[in-house]
């Protein structure tokens, strides 16, 4: 699984993977659930990324001791996102 | 109607007139035009039957919709044991019943996964293979191991694709073989009498009252669409055969339509023979065209060679063309005079000259490889993607590919044909085990009226009802709204003190009371309590496909994803120490920095330095964050929109002069 990519879910909910990190050899991806206009909502869940027999499943993950590990990696992922982001012109939004 | 006329009518339509008194009774003050349409009409409805596939997927999706049910609900432990058993064994029986058509399905999806998988590992190796070539710091030894690496990551994923593909094409077969004698009522009944079952099983269940009722609201939807399934190809068939009956008509199907119509014409003078011959070659066009949907096609007066009795001209070569039944490919041409058809034609079938293909012959320099492995995955393209444009380029400017193919949507979104699989720029076959290989460029069609474009994240709408509120961005100079970051803070820490800071007795080293755990797990029920993402599942990836998001939308969403997982996790502070210990809010500064830059826009919240960097504070700086999020994203949607612009500096007298004053040589 990649980042920036919609995954749907065999109970048909999509979620937008945001971010990707690597724990205990293991994949985790920090991301958005997308409502029924596949847009955004408040819903912000860790998947755990499962490869079984050549397919793909996830777990949501809401394991403290993994959750701080994981947001330790998530954070200075964010911080190294916004230290690259191009200073916002008026006149170039279209890939801001 | 012509009287003379209806007998051919009902021939060329399939239809023979076996009992004539049943039909001369009946068809007297009838417009038979409109009879023979209306049968032909319900010829279709029966023979396009119902989609098994979408169905099944349907059926299945609520069958998994009663098992989240059942499972997410803390009463159904409290079931008699026997009789949760046996609604399962019903659900599972009713599952048992698709069990062939839902392996195709997730067979397929399958395959589509590892596709998109090997073609990013294919597209990712290539790359660290390149960079791996110019890196001149490794020994000998450490470049092999990494070679290595390469070498076996990209077979893995190659291995996995191939390992889906054979089974998915064991389950086709599978699939293929069950709906040869498939009945359809037999089916619905056999389903309908399960759907009964369920409901009955489905009283005996302890659940919540909630539930119970989603439950229910579940099963008669499982049961209104096997009921409605088929319902119109049962009905246009119950009716087609009444009218049959009536007028003493029987469908003697397509195959048996000409040697019909050569009974009718064989009475006819000379002079309607040369008709005749036209309409067979008329007719013979409509079947390639119905046939051939993405081929251009020309109907010609004449042959160029005499040996034919017409022409028909096609955009693809003849041996590319899905010919109908009895007719078989010749050089130049095709035939049906070894069939048992009386009524016989042989067709030239010429090159269709497109005017903007020989422009491309003339101007690009690669020679158009295996064009007509090009066609025809071009055909099954269109055929597998049916909402998406599709135009035969020819030749592609890349020597690496065999042809060009353009489509309104990017190549990793396609429906790909057996064997083949995406990889930068376009597709390939040439790792299946077909023999004939072809690579080709997958371009973007333009469309003229109506350009796809794929979902952009950057202009999502956050909040459709807050749309046409001003935008607040000071929540301290907000009276009427309520403060978000103060109506958490009051709800896990009690109320804050004048420096907005909050009133706790601290009495353990986080700072915290413990009836704060108490709380905070009851925001995180707030704030879960619509998941349909239970923990501790197994949830299978049906799909997936590629996001285009801008660079500051996603970083907001991610800072939106740390906060509120920090946030649901509150009832230990360790989540909050641990971000802002690496620096959350030093990131959160600087994306609030980029995000105003040259505007006077500020938010309060994130102006001062009093949440910032102390560990006993995390949870509270956290949820200022959190709070942050909404206006900085309105922010960011404003200034995206052109609604909030960089402010046009103010030049003083100096600067001015600084400015102009090389154009003036001072």
């Amino acid at each position: 699984m990649r980042v920036d990519t919609v995954i749907t879910l065999d109970n048909d909910v999509n979620c937008l993977l945001l971010d990707k990190a690597s724990y205990n050899d293991e994949n985790y991806f920090l991301s958005v659930i997308l409502d029924e206009s596949e847009e955004p909502s408040d819903e912000y869940i860790v998947l755990k990324e499962i490869v079984e027999n050549n397919q793909y499943s996830v777990e949501r993950i809401v394991d403290e001791a993994i959750l701080t590990e994981l947001i330790k990696l998530f954070t200075k992922s964010f911080g190294e996102k916004v230290d690259n982001l191009p200073e916002f012109d008026d006149n170039k939004t279209s890939n801001l | 109607m012509d009287g003379k006329n209806f007998g051919t009518l009902f021939a060329e339509k399939g239809f023979v007139i076996r009992n004539s008194n049943a039909f001369i009774k009946e068809a007297t003050n009838v417009d038979l035009t409109e009879l023979v349409d209306k049968l032909t009409d319900l010829e279709k409805r029966i023979n396009s039957s119902s989609n098994i596939v979408d169905f099944s997927k349907s059926i299945i999706s609520k069958l998994d919709e009663i098992d989240v049910l059942i499972n997410s609900d803390e009463y159904t432990k409290l079931s008699n044991s026997d009789k949760l058993r046996a609604f399962s064994d019903c659900v599972q029986k009713i599952r048992s019943k698709f069990a062939v058509v839902n392996n195709y399905v997730k067979a397929e999806e399958n395959v589509r996964l590892q596709r998109n998988n090997n073609d990013s590992i294919v597209i990712s190796v290539d790359q660290k293979s390149a960079n791996l070539d110019k890196d001149t710091t490794l020994s000998p030894l450490e470049r092999n191991q990494q070679v290595e690496a390469l070498f076996n990551e990209k077979l893995m994923a190659l291995n996995a694709y191939n390992r889906a593909l054979a089974n998915f094409n064991e389950y086709k077969k599978a699939y293929e073989k069950s709906v040869k004698n498939f009945n359809l009522v037999e089916f619905k009944n056999e389903l309908l009498a399960l759907a009964n079952e369920l409901q009955e099983a489905s009283k005996e269940l302890a659940l919540s009252p909630e539930n119970k009722e989603k439950l229910q609201n579940a099963i008669t939807g499982v049961h209104s669409e096997i009921s409605y399934y088929g319902l119109e190809s049962i009905k246009s068939k119950e009716e087609f055969d009444a009218l049959c009956k009536r007028y003493g008509l029987e469908s003697v199907g397509l195959s048996k339509k000409t040697e019909v119509v050569k009974d009718e014409t064989i009475k006819k003078e000379k002079k309607d023979e040369v008709k005749k011959e036209k309409s067979l070659l008329e007719s013979v066009y409509d079947k390639l065209v119905a046939l051939n949907p993405t081929v251009k096609f020309a109907l010609k007066d004449k042959a160029n060679d005499k040996r034919f009795d017409g022409r028909i001209e096609a955009s693809v070569p003849v041996g590319n063309l899905n010919l109908p039944e009895d007719f078989y490919h010749m050089n130049n041409g095709i035939s049906n005079k070894f069939s048992t058809n009386k009524d016989q034609i042989l067709v030239e079938i010429g090159e269709l000259k497109l005017n903007n293909e020989k422009k491309e012959t003339k101007e690009l320099g690669h020679p158009l490889r295996n064009p007509d492995m090009v066609a025809d995955v071009f055909k099954e393209l269109v055929l597998l993607n049916p909402d998406v444009k599709f135009e035969l380029k020819g030749k592609s400017n890349d020597a690496r590919f065999d042809g060009k193919i353009e489509a309104s949507k990017p190549a990793s979104s396609l429906e790909l044909p057996d064997g083949f699989y995406y990889m930068n720029n376009g597709i390939s076959n040439k790792f299946s085990g077909d023999v004939n290989k072809v690579t080709i460029e997958i371009g973007e069609l333009k469309q003229k009226e109506e350009k796809h474009k794929p979902k952009e994240y950057e202009t999502l709408n956050f909040a459709k009802d807050e749309e046409n509120k001003p935008l607040v961005l000071d929540n301290e100079k907000n009276d009427e709204k309520p403060n978000l970051r103060e109506d958490l803070i009051n709800r896990l820490f009690g109320k804050l003190n004048s420096n907005g800071e909050p009133e706790v007795e601290r009495n353990d080293e986080a700072g915290l009371k413990p009836d704060i755990i108490d709380k905070a797990q009851e925001v995180v029920r707030n704030l879960t309590k619509n998941c349909k993402v239970y923990e501790g599942k197994h949830y299978a990836v049906k799909k997936s496909r590629t996001a285009v998001i801008g660079s500051y939308a996603k970083t907001l969403l991610t800072f939106g994803g740390i906060s509120t997982v920090i946030l649901g996790a509150v009832g230990t502070p360790v989540l909050a120490a641990a971000a802002v210990g690496v620096g959350l809010g030093a990131a959160v500064q600087k994306l609030y920095s980029k995000l105003v830059a040259n505007t006077d826009i500020k938010i309060e919240a994130l102006e001062g330095t009093k949440y910032e960097n102390d560990p006993k504070n995390a949870p509270v700086s956290v949820i200022a964050y959190h709070e942050a999020k909404d206006a900085l994203m309105d922010i960011y949607k404003k200034r995206k929109t052109g609604e909030i612009k960089s402010k046009v500096k103010d030049y003083t007298e100096e600067e001015l002069l600084d400015d102009i004053s090389p154009r003036f040589g001072r």
